[in-house]
């Protein structure tokens, strides 16, 4: 009967407009079966600094956050101004 | 009227009982049903609602797609240090609740106004209005002070009148060393 702790991110979510949203999930597994679970969230938006994100979230952040989408990005936040 | 239990040998693509075997517990002989309609079709249940972990969401605005409780961590970004960093959000469809409670050291080289790590990236269309319940050692003295998460964004801004002309900015800082914050903010995604 062992209790062990598994921290993963089980959820990497891209939005249109650019944004990642990242979801870890800690689980509390007792002998492989799943006892309890807590989620954390984060996102990382269009030229957002990434470098200390989680490896699989920096791959994916690499491939959306081109000079495009960040530009799109702050282009669209002046023009929210309500 | 409650729905009966349907008997444990009943085929699956029974007429009468084909949707029961799936939404009723494993055990048919159970004595308490984990599920019921009464006669005005008010469907009773003796647990939770569970959503699956990744949401399958819906675009009809009467379906009731999701539901998850979490953790997040409000910061201001930079080098800036802490003494507490709480956040707790509840997701109910496509509405978010967060609550936060933040407490600056030092603020380094934080934002000064700004601060992120909102679990979810609201909606576009204008600034979602929050409720601030206690600010100890806030950087400027003002005569009313908002916060708001910006739209698009996963960003909480503070906006405040720090003289009697009647305008409202952000340009003078709202945060110092040893600011601290306790908010809550409901908001679309």
């Amino acid at each position: 009967m062992a209790l062990t702790k598994l921290v993963v991110i089980d959820s990497i979510e891209v939005l249109e407009s650019g944004h990642i949203q990242v979801r870890q999930a800690t689980k509390i597994m007792e002998d492989g079966i799943e006892l309890s679970k807590s989620y954390h969230r984060w996102v990382v938006s269009p030229g957002d600094d990434y470098s200390t994100q989680d490896e699989r979230v920096k791959k994916v952040a690499e491939v959306v956050h081109t000079k495009e989408v960040v530009d799109a990005y702050k282009v669209k936040i002046k023009e929210n101004k309500v | 009227m409650a729905i009966a239990q349907p008997a444990s040998n009943d085929a699956l693509n029974s007429p009468d009982h084909a949707l029961l075997h799936r939404i009723i517990a494993a055990d048919p002989a159970a004595a308490v049903q984990s599920l019921t309609v009464d006669s005005g079709n008010i469907i009773g249940i003796k647990a939770g609602i569970k959503f699956p972990a990744t949401a399958v969401s819906s675009a009809d605005v009467n379906t009731l797609d999701d539901y998850e409780e979490g953790t997040w961590t409000p910061n201001v970004g930079g080098n800036a240090t802490y003494t507490t960093q709480l956040g707790e959000y509840t997701k109910i469809g496509n509405k978010v609740t967060v609550c936060g409670y933040m407490a600056i050291d030092s603020i380094g080289t934080g934002s000064v106004y700004i601060f992120s790590g909102l679990p979810f990236t609201a909606s576009s269309g204008f600034h979602k209005p929050g409720y601030l319940d206690r600010i100890i050692d806030f950087a400027t003295n003002w005569y009313w002070l908002a916060i708001n998460i910006k739209a698009s964004t996963a960003e909480c801004e503070f906006y405040y009148q720090d003289a009697l002309d009647g305008s409202s900015n952000n340009v003078n800082p709202a945060f110092k060393d040893g600011t601290t914050i306790r908010f809550s903010i409901t908001y679309t995604i």
